[in-house]
């Protein structure tokens, strides 16, 4: 994946996007092969390759002991590039409240949270794993809003994982299908997008996600 | 399934059927053993109270605690939290809360009885001490129905379960113990028991219909000045370092718990020392078990210090939060122990303040200061002062051990291999106190003295290998620095350089050889277990 750009991970349930997403961070060990992020493995060096990597999940396992301050504070400790005033900002615009305590929160602010604890350091690459599953369109928007300033502002890299496809479609530079594992479609999306092009129409990549994987995506239980 | 009563059933079965297997093939085991035994005519009596609460009394109570954490649904909620623990995915059953309540109330009660039934048939050694045949069997029912109704009982303060649970328990308990004391028949202790369990229902059911409709009281309102208190102790200063963050974020999730745990139960102690009068043996048993209380608690603290997520009811795997913080599995461990240091050092200055406060105000003071001297004329003031602080170093280091010797399993996330390290030592406890038993009643203590030194001798070579294996993954995976395994070799060796001194020094004569004491201060000090924490740790971490 080369720098500065939006990589939109489809599949269907179950295909392997998080499996992916847990290699790049270290949290699976490779059976064959090897993974390589920013030219280091992430299982033999995981200091310096989580401290370049911001990561929000749909799990989103926030203590919900702590409170927005103390997670702000826990957090900032592991990156020397925290911005506090970037922090701060984000914590305005996504109106946390610092005393509440995480687990009172809405699904949404937890995700505005998670958010702004992904993004406060600026990282190099930011890995968004089915980041606005069952979210509401606000916080949705907050998300993309997320994804797009950090290219545009940083020039960091995002991996952006959804089954959403039109948020993928929104925000992707380069679309990635997988399928049972593999990866069945890599390429710039309008690239993709030109070569599915059907007597002068454009088809959307939902269409185009169903024509490579949707019958036998149906075929495949739910993860 | 037909009904709710069925359905309900099934869930108990099939979440804890390897739990109930288990029982099971402990009891088989336990029955094939006391065949042999009695066949063999080997003589096995345990006329003591001490010999019988550890072979009989210790099991059943590890099962007993089993199935009062499955029937409470306390293996998936939250103890301390003011919301009931009655799982709340139940409530949207279309089943009534009596039903809710009632079901597995009764299980509770089925499998309590039929534990008693059966250990009363299969599990009890020959003893000259009279077990009663009916009543501890209600009381066990009785124990499992109030937990139960009290658990499930939302309430206005976190924390206030354990208090009102402990609280009404004892209430139970002294009214036995009450009954005891005035030798009453078995006929009256089930008449008195008895009607304790049917009155556990309309409490139980009171309870989950509370629960249900969402009815949770909230009195932290008038504890505002609490809470403003904490707030100005809150850490407000960014932290030096990552590691320092991480050691924050353990003491925050476990670090209160056993200090908690030992204050509740210091004050219920002490109290019996208003009762102790002038014997010297009860006030001595009662400081002794004052000074077991913090040993005994971390063995359940190191349950949640050792579990990998740090939500409670989560999967036992470590939680993406924590695996992906840019920190080593050695930072990690490091943060833990640093908090086990803490929390022992916490848990054991109450006990030490509490002790001379509870001498003191009850009167007995004056007896344990004439103790001391006494023990002073006999070996000298250096060494009786030694001795004392060796006792209370033990005790300490004790507790430290109980909180970090799990870890190494708990850790690996690996459900099967936590499951079955308790499969082991509750066998382990089963057959600890048989051959004990077997070894005094046949009078081989003597020949188990002669061998003792190659016993230990046995278990330092196995401990040192497993070092020198966890050693050799350690550094072949780079998960420890080279530096910082050496300075840890170094420091171990000091540690038992030092114990060994000491105890050459506190223990003189010829029937101790030096190369015993180096023996057993080998084992004294934890090596291969702690060590091996990181490895578990890089298991469960990259999968």
């Amino acid at each position: 994946m080369p720098r500065g750009a939006v990589y939109g991970l489809v599949g269907a349930n179950g295909a392997g996007k998080t499996t992916l997403i847990k290699h790049i961070l270290g949290l699976l060990r490779a059976e064959s092969g090897s993974v390589r992020v920013f030219g280091l493995d992430p299982v033999a060096d995981p200091v310096a390759v989580l401290s370049r990597i911001g990561y929000l999940s749909e799990d989103n396992d926030i203590p919900g002991w702590m409170r927005v301050d103390e997670l702000i504070r826990y957090t900032r400790a592991f990156y020397p590039a925290w911005d506090d005033v970037y922090a701060e900002e984000l914590r305005r615009t996504f109106a946390l409240d610092p005393t509440a305590r995480i687990k009172h929160l809405s699904k949404g602010q937890r995700a505005r949270l998670g958010l702004l604890i992904a993004l406060a350091y600026r990282p190099e690459l930011l890995v968004l794993d089915e980041p606005s599953s069952g979210l509401d369109p606000i916080v949705r928007r907050d998300i993309l809003g997320a994804v797009i300033r950090t290219i545009a502002d940083e020039g960091g890299t995002v991996l952006f994982s959804s089954h959403l496809l039109e948020e993928v479609e929104q925000v992707a530079d380069h679309v990635t299908m997988i399928h049972q594992g593999k990866i069945v479609l890599s390429a710039p999306l309008d690239a993709i997008k030109e070569s599915h092009r059907v007597d002068g129409r454009v088809p959307s990549l939902a269409e185009i996600f169903v024509a490579h994987v949707g019958t036998a995506a149906a075929s495949v239980p739910e993860a | 399934m037909r009904s709710p009563a069925l359905a309900i059933a099934w869930e108990f079965r099939q979440r804890h059927r390897w739990g109930v297997v288990a029982i099971a093939a402990l009891f088989l085991a336990l029955s094939v053993i006391r065949l042999a035994v009695f066949v063999q005519g080997l003589p096995i009596d345990f006329d003591s109270a001490e010999s019988f609460a550890l072979v009989v009394v210790g099991p059943i109570t590890v099962m007993f605690t089993y199935f009062l954490a499955v029937f409470t649904f306390g293996l998936e909620g939250d103890l301390a939290a003011r919301q009931s623990m009655y799982p709340a995915r139940m409530f949207t059953r279309p089943v009534a809360t009596a039903s809710l309540a009632g079901w597995p109330m009764l299980y509770g009660a089925a499998a309590a009885a039929i534990l008693w039934i059966v250990t009363r048939l299969v599990a009890l050694w020959p003893s000259s001490i009279h077990v009663p045949t009916i009543w501890p069997g209600i009381l066990a029912v009785a124990h499992l129905a109030w937990t139960q109704a009290l658990t499930w009982m939302p309430y206005g303060l976190p924390g206030l379960r354990v208090f009102v649970v402990i609280l009404w328990l004892t209430v139970i308990d002294i009214i036995v113990l009450l009954a005891l004391h005035f030798d009453v028949s078995e006929s009256v202790m089930a008449a008195i028991l008895v009607p304790l369990i049917p009155l556990a229902w309309p409490v139980a059911r009171f309870a989950v219909a509370r629960a249900r409709r969402g009815d949770v009281p909230d009195w932290r309102g008038s504890f505002r000045w609490r809470a403003g208190l904490a707030g100005a102790f809150r850490r407000r200063a960014h932290f030096r370092s990552p590691s320092s963050a991480q050691a924050w974020f353990e003491w925050r999730r476990n670090g209160w718990s056993l200090p908690v745990w030992v204050a509740i139960l210091l004050p219920l102690e002490l109290l019996l020392l208003w009762v102790a009068g002038p014997s010297k043996v009860l006030v001595a048993e009662i400081l002794l078990g004052v000074c077991f209380t913090p040993v005994i608690m971390a063995t359940f603290a190191a349950v949640t210090v050792s579990r990998s997520s740090p939500n409670a009811g989560a999967s036992y795997s470590l939680s993406p939060f924590i695996a992906a913080r840019p920190l080593t599995n050695a930072q990690l461990i490091a943060a833990k122990l640093k908090m086990t240091v803490l929390t022992t050092a916490l848990a054991w200055l109450l006990v030490l303040l509490a002790i001379p406060l509870g001498l003191q105000l009850s009167g007995e003071m004056p007896l344990v200061v004439e103790q001391s001297r006494q023990l002073a004329e006999v070996v000298g003031t250096p060494r009786a002062v030694v001795f004392l602080l060796l006792v209370v170093a033990g005790f300490v280091a004790s507790t430290w051990k109980q909180l970090v010797q799990s870890l190494y399993i708990g850790l690996t996330g690996r459900e099967w291999l936590i499951k079955g390290s308790v499969f082991v030592i509750v066998t382990v406890l089963f057959c600890l106190g048989p051959i004990v038993e077997w070894i005094v009643e046949t009078r081989r203590v003597g020949r188990v003295w002669s061998a003792l030194p190659a016993i230990l001798a046995v278990l330092v070579g196995i401990k040192m290998c497993a070092a020198a294996w966890v050693v050799a993954r350690l550094y072949r995976g780079r998960l420890v620095r080279d530096g910082t395994l050496v300075i840890a070799a170094v420091c171990w060796c000091v540690a038992v350089l030092w114990l060994y001194a000491l105890l050459a020094w506190l223990v003189f004569g010829p029937l101790v050889p030096r190369y015993f004491l180096l023996l057993v201060a080998i084992l004294a000090v934890p090596l291969a277990r702690v060590s091996a924490a990181p490895l578990a740790l890089a298991w469960n971490r990259h999968r």
